[in-house]
Formats: C-alpha cells, sequence, structure tokens
C-alpha cells in the first residue's frame, strides 16, 4: 500500500505509472435488454445508450480483457434495502397500464414524485431491476474480490430517494451497491463526476462516516438545487460529505486541477477500502442538459486517476444526453479501466451514424466560455482541502469516536498494510481469456 | 455612526439599513416600557458578556458587582471617586482590602462604566451630546430613575448568584430552570439574559482551548446540538459538560473577543439586529440567543418561550419582508437627534448601542484580522430533529417552506457595514468577494436528516464474505472452454483498433461502402463472440433489425414519423399512432426499430448532407440543443456532395 500511495502522489501531478501500468481484473456489466426501455418521445434518458456503448466496446475488442456478465434483476426486497417498503410496492406495480385504468392513485404517483421528469413508462421496474441488479452484483464481484474494477454503465442513478423518484432516476443502484460494499468494506468512497449533484446519495449517506461522498457538479440555477459547499454531512457524517460546486463550462484542464487535489487528499486521509465512481456523461461538452465543456479525456481522466490507487472500484454510468457522446465516453472509459488506448478513428460498428460525421471517438470541445475563475476554483479547493483536514486521519485513530448502533468497532490499521496484494492479472491467465 | 450599510448580497430582504430597524424595534418599544427596559438591560448585559465572569481581583477574590456600583454610586460616582482618591474606601466598604482599590477600579471600568454611561445618555439633557459618547463614563446618577436601577439591581444580584453555583454546571442549570418557569416580568428576562450570557462564557472558555463550538438549543426537542465538535445528540437531558478549569481560564483570560453575535430569535419572526459586530434577533415564541465570538468561532442559540412580543414581533415581520414600507418611517441623521428628547426611545436605544460600540471597537480592532483568519468554514447549525431543516440564522427566510417550522423572518443589519454577514460567510475579509460568488450564495435546498432519507447501514463483520451466488449474476464473457478453442483460428484485430484509415470502395463513405465494412466487421466480431453474440443481442441492433421488417411497414412507420411535427407536445407522440397502426407490434419492437434503424437512417442521411441546421442528435422530440453541435462546421472526408441525395436503401 505504502508503495502504490507514493505513486500516487507522483500521479497527482505526472501521469500515472508504476502500479498504474498495470492490469486490473475488470468485470463489466450488461443487460442485453436494457436499450429497449424508452423513457418516452422526447424524454432525454435513453437506455439506448448502453447498448450503443456495448456494441462500440465490443467492436474496440475490449471485451477480451474483462469478464462481461449479464446482471441478476434485483428483486423488490433488494431494493428495499434502501427504498422504503411502499415505494418499492407502488414502483413493482405500477405501469402506464394502470395508470390509463386508474387503479392507482394519483396521490400516490405525486408522493413518488413519478411525474414529469420520472415518467411512468412500459416495462419501468425491469429496468430499475436491471440497473439495480447490475450495481449489486458489480460489489458482489468487488466483496468476493473476482475483480479489481466493476463497471456497471446502466447504473449511476443517483438522484433517487429512499421515498421517491427523482431526475429520471428511480432505484438508486449506487446506494444499493454501496450498502453490498460496506458488507465487507469498513469504508467506501463515492464519487460523483454527474454534471448534477448526487443528492440521493450525498443524502442516504449524510449522517456516517463510514461513506464519504464527494461530488464535482454545476451549481446554481440548476437541477437538484443541493450541493452547496457547505454542505458537509451531519451528526457522525460531519465532514464526509463533500461538495464542489461549479459553473458553466469548466475545462479538463479546471476540473483536473480541482479533482485531482481533493481526490489525493480524500484517499490519503479517508482510506477508503473501495471506490465508487459515478461517471455521469454529461459533464461532458455539448451534453444537451449539461453545462460544462469536458471532453472524453478529461472526463476518463477522472476514472484513471482513480484507477490508479488500485482500490477496489466501481465504476457506474449516469446522466448523459447527448448519447453519441456517451456511449463515446464510457466506451473510452471501459478502455481505460481495463488499460487500453483506444484509436480515434471508430471501428464499425452497429451504430455507426450515430457517430457522424466525423465517425471519431474523440470531439472537439466547443468554444464556450469558462465561467470558474482560477480565483474561484482554488478558492474551491482550498475549502475543500481544508475541510478534509478536518477529518480524523484514518486509520490511526478510531473512526468514530461515539460508535452509533450501525456503527462497527474499527479495527487498528493492520487491514491496510495488510491488503492483498494489488491484484495484478496473471499474464496467463489473462491469456487464456483471449 | 458611519458606516452603515446596505447588505449587497442582491437579497432585497435583507438590504436594509440598521437604524430601520431600530425604529421598528423604538416603535414597539414605546408601545411597552416595560419591554424597553428589558431591552435596555439586555443591551447593558452585553458589555458584561464577553468579560470574564465574575469578575475577580488579582488576589483571586471575587467581586460583588452590585455592591460596588452601590458603594461608588454612595461616593458620587466614578469621577468623583476618582477625583478624590476613594478607591482605597471603596475597596475597604466592598469587603477587600485597601490595596485593592486600583483593582476594583478596573473592575468598575470593565464592568459598569459602560452601565454608566447607559445611565447617563438616558439622563443627560440632549444638547450635550458630547458626554454620551466620552469614554471616562458618567458623572452621576442624580436622576437615574429608580425603576430601572431596580432591575439592574436584580441583573447584578443574579450575577452574583450565579458564581456561587456549580461552576460545570451553573449555567446549563439556570438556563434549563428559566426554561422551565413561564417567565413573564421583566426581572426574570434580566435573569434570563444573564444566564445566558453566562453560557456564552462557558462558550468561549471552551473556545479558547481552541475548539470550536457553538450550542443550539431548542425547548421543545429538547435537543442539544454541539456544533462543530462532532457531536449531535438527541437527548432529553442536556448535556453540556465543560470543565471547571475551563471557566477559570474564561476568568482569568483577556478580553479578546473580537465580534459579539447576540441574536434573540422567536420561533414565528424574527427580527436580526446587528449590532456592530453583535446580532440581536428578536423573534416571537423563541427567543434563542445566539452568539459567535469572532476570535473564538461559537455561537449559541437557545430558545425560550415568549409570548408577550408576538405583535410586535408581528409588526417587525412585516418590516423585515419590506424594508421600504412606508409605514415604518425613517431614522433621522444623527445631525437631526438634538431636535428629539430623550424620551424618544429609538434615540435612547441608540446611544446606548452606540456606546457599546465605541467600547468594543476600542478593545478588539486589533483582533479581528486574527479572526479574519481563522474563521474558515461556518458551522453549520443544525435546528432541530423536524429532519428536514437546516437553519443557519440568515437562511431561514428560504427555508419558510417547512411546514414544521413557523414562516422565519429575518432581518439583518450591519452597524459598522464592513462585517456584513459572519453567519453566511468565511470570514469579512472574504465576505466582499464570497457573497456575491455564485458557488457560496445561499443555499436554497437543504439536506434532509431523519430516518426516511438516510439508508440504513449494515454492521461491517469480519466474517467470511457470502454472497447469493445468484446476485453475480450470469458470465457471459469469457466464454467457457469448449467454445474458446474455437476462437484461436481467427485472425483478429488488437484490442483498441480503429477502422482502416482507407479503404478499397468505390465510393468510400458510401451507405454501401459502410454497410460493406460493417458486415465484414460484424462478421468478425460474431465468430469471436460466438453464443456471447446472441446473448447480447448484437444480432437484432442496428440495421439488422430492419430485417424482421417488411418494406410496407418500415415505409409506415416511417411515414408516421415523419408526419408528425416534432413538438415538446406529448400530445403530438406519434406512438399512439405507431401502436395504432402496427397492432402486432410489441412496443419492445417499435422502440428497438425505432433507436436501431430510424434513427440511423435518419443520421445517416443527415450526415451525408452537411446540413447545418440538424442536429445530430435530435433523436425525437423538439427540445432543441444547447449548442451548437460539433463536427458540422468541417467537412468529413466522408461527405461529398455527389453523395447527399444518394438514397440510404
Amino acid at each position: 500500500m505504502d508503495s502504490s500511495i507514493s505513486t500516487v502522489e507522483g500521479g497527482a501531478s505526472l501521469p500515472s505509472t508504476g502500479t498504474d501500468a498495470t492490469k486490473r481484473r475488470v468485470s463489466y456489466f450488461y443487460d442485453p435488454y436494457i436499450g429497449d426501455y424508452y423513457y418516452g418521445l422526447g424524454h432525454p434518458m435513453k437506455p439506448h445508450r448502453i447498448r450503443i456503448t456495448q456494441n462500440l466496446v465490443c467492436h474496440y475488442n475490449l471485451h477480451r480483457r474483462m469478464e462481461i456478465t449479464r446482471p441478476f434483476p434485483a428483486s423488490a426486497d433488494d431494493i428495499r434495502w434502501f427504498h422504503s417498503p411502499d415505494y418499492v410496492d407502488f414502483l413493482s406495480s405500477v405501469s402506464p397500464e394502470t395508470l390509463y385504468y386508474q387503479t392507482h392513485d394519483d396521490h400516490d404517483l405525486k408522493r413518488f414524485n413519478l411525474r414529469e421528469d420520472c415518467p411512468v413508462f412500459d416495462g419501468l421496474f425491469g429496468f430499475c431491476q436491471a440497473s439495480a441488479g447490475g450495481s449489486i452484483g458489480a460489489a458482489v464481484k468487488l466483496n468476493r474480490q473476482d475483480a479489481d474494477i466493476a463497471i456497471n454503465w446502466a447504473g449511476g442513478l443517483h438522484h433517487a430517494k429512499r421515498t421517491g423518484a427523482s431526475g429520471f432516476c428511480y432505484v438508486n443502484d449506487i446506494v444499493l451497491g454501496i450498502l453490498e460494499l460496506l458488507k465487507v468494506h469498513k469504508r467506501v468512497l463515492y464519487i460523483d463526476i454527474d454534471v448534477h449533484h448526487g443528492d440521493g446519495v450525498e443524502e442516504a449517506f449524510y449522517t456516517t462516516d463510514r461513506i464519504m461522498t464527494v461530488s464535482f457538479h454545476k451549481f446554481g440555477d440548476f437541477f437538484p438545487g443541493t450541493g452547496h459547499i457547505k454542505d458537509i454531512g451531519a451528526g457522525s457524517g460531519k465532514y464526509y460529505a463533500l461538495n464542489a460546486p461549479l459553473n458553466d463550462g469548466i475545462d479538463d484542464e479546471s476540473f483536473r486541477r480541482l479533482f485531482r487535489p481533493i481526490i489525493q487528499k480524500v484517499m490519503e486521509v479517508y482510506q477508503p477500502e473501495a471506490v465508487v465512481l459515478q461517471c455521469g456523461a454529461d459533464s461532458l461538452s455539448g451534453d444537451r442538459l449539461g453545462l460544462f465543456n469536458l471532453s472524453v479525456k478529461g472526463h476518463a481522466d477522472c476514472l484513471r486517476f482513480l484507477r490508479s490507487f488500485n482500490v477496489p472500484l466501481m465504476v457506474l454510468g449516469g446522466g448523459g444526453y447527448t448519447i453519441r457522446n456517451v456511449a463515446r465516453c464510457w466506451a473510452y472509459e471501459t478502455a481505460v479501466a481495463v488499460g487500453v488506448e483506444l484509436e480515434n478513428k471508430l471501428p464499425y460498428n452497429d451504430y455507426y451514424e450515430y457517430f457522424g460525421p466525423d465517425y471519431t471517438l474523440h470531439v472537439e470541445p466547443i468554444p464556450m466560455e469558462n465561467k470558474n475563475l482560477p480565483r474561484d476554483l482554488e478558492k474551491i479547493r482550498n475549502m475543500l482541502l481544508e475541510q478534509l483536514s478536518r477529518l480524523p486521519h484514518a486509520p490511526s485513530v478510531p473512526f468514530q469516536m461515539a460508535p452509533s448502533i450501525t456503527e462497527v468497532p474499527e479495527e487498528r490499521e493492520e487491514d491496510m498494510d495488510q491488503r492483498p496484494k494489488p491484484r495484478i492479472w496473471i499474464k496467463e491467465e489473462y491469456e487464456s481469456y483471449c | 455612526m458611519a458606516g452603515w450599510s446596505k447588505r449587497v448580497d442582491g437579497s432585497g430582504l435583507e438590504s436594509y439599513r440598521e437604524p430601520e430597524i431600530v425604529t421598528i424595534l423604538d416603535k414597539q418599544l414605546l408601545v411597552s416600557n416595560e419591554d424597553f427596559k428589558t431591552k435596555l438591560l439586555t443591551v447593558v448585559n452585553g458589555f458584561l458578556r464577553f468579560r470574564p465572569f465574575p469578575p475577580m481581583l488579582g488576589d483571586g477574590k471575587t467581586v460583588d458587582l452590585w455592591k460596588l456600583y452601590l458603594v461608588v454610586r454612595e461616593k458620587g460616582g466614578y469621577d468623583r471617586v476618582c477625583s478624590s482618591g476613594y478607591w482605597g474606601v471603596v475597596a475597604k466598604e466592598c469587603g477587600f482590602d485597601s490595596t485593592s482599590g486600583l483593582a476594583l477600579k478596573l473592575v468598575y471600568v470593565k464592568y459598569l462604566a459602560a452601565l454608566d454611561r447607559a445611565m447617563l445618555s438616558l439622563e443627560q439633557p440632549d444638547n450635550n451630546e458630547k458626554s454620551e459618547v466620552r469614554k471616562s463614563g458618567a458623572s452621576g446618577f442624580s436622576g437615574v430613575r429608580m425603576d430601572l436601577e431596580l432591575d439592574l439591581k436584580e441583573v447584578l444580584m443574579k450575577i452574583s448568584d450565579e458564581k456561587k453555583k456549580d461552576k460545570v454546571y451553573a449555567n446549563i442549570d439556570l438556563s434549563n430552570g428559566v426554561e422551565v418557569q413561564d417567565f413573564v416580568g421583566l426581572v426574570r428576562c434580566s435573569e434570563n439574559f444573564v444566564g445566558k450570557q453566562s453560557l456564552d462564557h462557558n462558550d468561549c472558555d471552551v473556545k479558547g482551548m481552541d475548539e470550536r463550538m457553538s450550542v443550539v438549543y431548542d425547548e421543545e426537542d429538547s435537543k442539544f446540538v454541539k456544533r462543530n465538535g462532532d457531536i449531535q445528540r438527541d437527548t432529553d437531558d442536556i448535556r453540556l459538560t465543560k470543565s471547571s478549569e475551563d471557566e477559570e481560564d474564561g476568568i482569568t483570560r483577556k478580553r479578546k473577543y473580537s465580534d459579539e453575535r447576540m441574536s434573540v430569535d422567536y420561533d414565528d419572526e424574527q427580527l436580526n439586529f446587528v449590532n456592530r459586530n453583535g446580532v440581536v434577533q428578536c423573534g416571537g415564541d423563541d427567543i434563542g440567543l445566539k452568539k459567535s465570538s469572532g476570535d473564538e468561532e461559537d455561537g449559541s442559540t437557545r430558545k425560550r418561550k415568549r409570548e408577550s412580543y408576538l405583535g410586535m414581533l408581528k409588526w417587525v415581520a412585516q418590516l423585515a419582508k419590506d424594508p421600504c414600507d412606508p409605514a415604518i418611517g425613517h431614522l433621522l441623521e444623527r445631525s437631526k437627534w438634538k431636535s428629539y428628547g430623550n424620551d424618544v426611545v429609538w434615540k435612547k436605544v441608540l446611544l446606548l448601542r452606540k456606546e457599546m460600540v465605541l467600547e468594543r471597537n476600542v478593545d478588539t480592532s486589533t483582533q479581528y484580522s486574527i479572526w479574519q483568519h481563522k474563521q474558515k468554514m461556518h458551522p453549520s447549525m443544525y435546528d432541530d430533529n423536524s429532519g428536514s431543516e437546516r437553519l443557519r440564522c440568515s437562511q431561514r427566510v428560504l427555508s419558510a417552506k417547512d411546514s414544521s417550522k413557523k414562516t422565519r423572518l429575518l432581518s439583518t443589519t450591519s452597524l459598522s457595514g464592513s462585517h456584513i454577514s459572519e453567519t453566511l460567510i468565511d470570514g469579512p475579509t472574504d465576505s466582499s468577494v464570497e457573497l456575491g460568488v455564485w458557488w457560496n450564495r445561499r443555499r436554497k435546498k437543504l439536506v434532509s436528516i431523519g430516518s426516511e432519507f438516510q439508508a440504513e447501514i449494515p454492521e461491517w463483520k469480519n466474517d467470511i464474505y457470502e454472497s447469493d451466488s445468484k446476485r453475480l449474476g450470469t458470465r457471459i464473457w469469457p466464454l467457457d472452454k469448449n467454445e474458446q478453442n474455437r476462437m484461436l483460428l481467427i485472425e483478429r484485430d488488437p484490442a483498441g483498433k480503429g477502422r482502416q484509415d482507407t479503404c478499397g470502395c468505390e465510393y468510400p463513405g458510401s451507405f454501401d461502402c459502410i454497410r460493406f465494412h460493417l458486415f465484414e466487421k460484424t462478421r468478425k466480431v460474431k465468430y469471436e463472440l460466438g453464443s456471447a453474440f446472441y446473448h447480447w443481442k448484437f444480432d437484432c441492433i442496428g440495421e439488422k433489425v430492419a430485417l424482421s421488417w417488411t418494406e410496407e411497414d418500415q415505409q409506415k412507420f416511417h411515414d408516421i414519423v415523419k408526419s408528425s411535427p416534432l413538438s415538446e407536445d406529448e400530445s403530438f407522440s406519434y406512438w399512439p399512432e405507431l401502436f395504432k397502426v402496427f397492432p402486432h407490434k410489441s412496443r419492445e419492437s417499435l422502440v428497438s426499430y425505432y433507436f436501431n434503424v430510424f434513427l440511423l437512417r435518419r443520421r445517416g442521411q443527415q450526415n451525408r448532407m452537411n446540413a447545418i441546421d440538424i442536429d445530430s442528435d435530435d433523436d425525437d422530440s423538439g427540445c432543441g440543443p444547447r449548442f451548437i453541435c460539433f463536427g458540422r462546421d468541417k467537412f468529413s472526408i466522408l461527405c461529398s456532395p455527389k453523395k447527399a441525395h444518394l438514397d440510404p436503401k
């Protein structure tokens, strides 16, 4: 661990080297029917993008470097781990037909916020099951140490609340995945680079120090409105929520200068045993809803950086509403996870025309003003670093002064040293996959 | 009173000037002289608040302030005692060694001189304005109204009582006690304030140990939150443990509070009355005392039941809503104060406050910069366990939506103008910059706390992890061994490989060209993926979906979709029509055709038309693009005018 830390310190400013170059065992979750779920006409959320991603991944031959699993559908009971029973019951029984015949109460629709942004569409619960099943499965993989990186592009629906839907998200697969991870891992770090604030996850874990949530998001007159820099957690979770509010047009360089030092410090101070990265692709340049100006490479740099820490990593999807760019981004990030560099000219694939007229992997960022002044970003960074400096340094001191009922007495730091050796993909094993 | 200024954060609600607030106060005070006295005493007590308490001489003996006050008064007042050198006598009469005279003088100056001035300013005719400002204080008490003095006595007596109590718990006990009581009279009120002030001292002491803390006390919920101290408790009993050591620290420590914030919040409505460095908030049901002491960064909020101010506060709240309301009137320039007699209440309050401000400015100005640097993160404050609201004093307006709380209104202003909103931002140095900064604006939405919002965290066990293997899902890739052997024969592209730069097609980039290469590529992939190809439904994606559709159906589909105006209005959706026209096709099948064939073809045509006005991602509705899409201004190699009209079929 020591060696990897020291490597990583270099990684904050230099291209990652050392352990970063080693292979990771990557597990990838894909439900072949995910692309057929349809939120409705004009709805920007299109599960179809996950199918395009998968197609691109396979035509880039990335499947050779990973294990690909069809997720089990999460059961209503699984979903009840986090969500309230009445909400789950409603979600599992509602459909456009039942709405049509009005067997469901309008009041419930309102109560669970299944309106407008979150319509009741055909197969809604199946979609939720697939999405949540993937994230839970990914967590199981990491828990069993079957994989170093687990990817579920159908997950990352970070707005869903315990008792209701929000912002295209019905079931919070992230929370469910993290809850599964917590069975084995003492501390889990959640990082959110979606253009929207990861409010559902932050809220779910706002009062615990076993999960630290870090979100980088557009703030100010923007959905969902939370994520103020001074929302830092409460109770024993105080200081365990970090929010980096950003403004329109942030570019790769500015983002990186903020992301890397903060995550670096988080990793040092918090020392998570597992990391969950929500890779919402609406922070990409040219997104239909987002207002950031990140390139695919800049976006993927977050994953690249986290990968270099060699901590069990769950990579999830999220937003992303210009679907061709979402597919580009997630295919590229899959490549980052498996350690392959992709050629810019897209291979012929079943959705080739979606990527016209250039048919390239990377697209030029649009010229747009970066409204994030270096001065502001520096201040934000310093405020967050300062907040981090208030954390007890894990694990040399007991993590929680007054253990709550849900809290487990922390072990001494032995686990950090006795962590299994970095899980390096054995060459023979890898070759046998090919 | 130079330096009054408007808040500049753009919030109309809070952008009025302190004098107006004072006016409000005054008008209310006129209604009830009792109230005024209460207020006055409160403010007077404010002087004492940031002094170590109880006062002690060098030898550790505590000083009875009331007695000291009486003795000095009997000798003719502070000035007389000074000029006559009577301090030794005073010391004796107060029960000290005569050598303690000078020490007592110091105590008097520190603790009682401001009171003298306050009294004086009430009594002296207005034509001698300077005397009010004079630091040396009062020269006589002849005209001090007896009732006021009696109240004062109560206050001071209370203070002396206070010191006899258990040092660790005294203040808390007091506040608890006060809470239980249904205090009606103003004397009680005074006690209350004294108690709170004492509490503040304790806070400060803790601060002195470089610990950040603040207390939020909600009477009804009996919830005690220790801010910034990593402890948050929902308990019925209040446990505030302070070592007596702290208290002693407080006694001996130097006066170093540079900024004080005192607030009295009422539950129903609030008025924030900023007193240079201090804020007094007045509201309806609850009175809280909040104090954030700059150097120490602490704060404490206490709430008390108080019904009697309800009417007044409603009025104040109204003002808070609209500071420009003509009903409020204007406060006169200071130069015109003279024309008003001292019986005008607003004037009394202003003069008194000015005294306080002057005094504080003298010995706190140097501390301020330190505070500015030290205070970085304002501690957040949780109000109660209603679970859905986090309050910060300047934020309550915005949290009014919470039904569990009555409407809160707020008014804040600043006397000096330069330290506008310590509650909101990190420090005064940053205030000018950060207050208006988009990312540090006031929160509009708060994180909800409560069991209905947070997830239950499973216990971490050191056991061997067992999981239902079904939760792992079904592994599709890599294929099992039998199937793998087959693959060794094929020539494979390396992972990450893109397409060739050139091809031998007659019209590179044409539909036919692409279809040809895609076919070639798909065959490779299909061969390599084996059964996974079908598991992933690669056989029914892209153009291949069209194979299961008749030409006729395809034409119908295209016609229906194209005939529908692209509109955000759902009622124009072509889906109902599609379902009607294709009763035998499932929803999945239609959606699949839409994404895999229809959109793909349309995109193909767009790619070859070089049309600037087509958004390459307007997959369905008329939701327009946010930006001009990239790549459009460039002519792709694959696009040439002669191919623009090539039919996809």
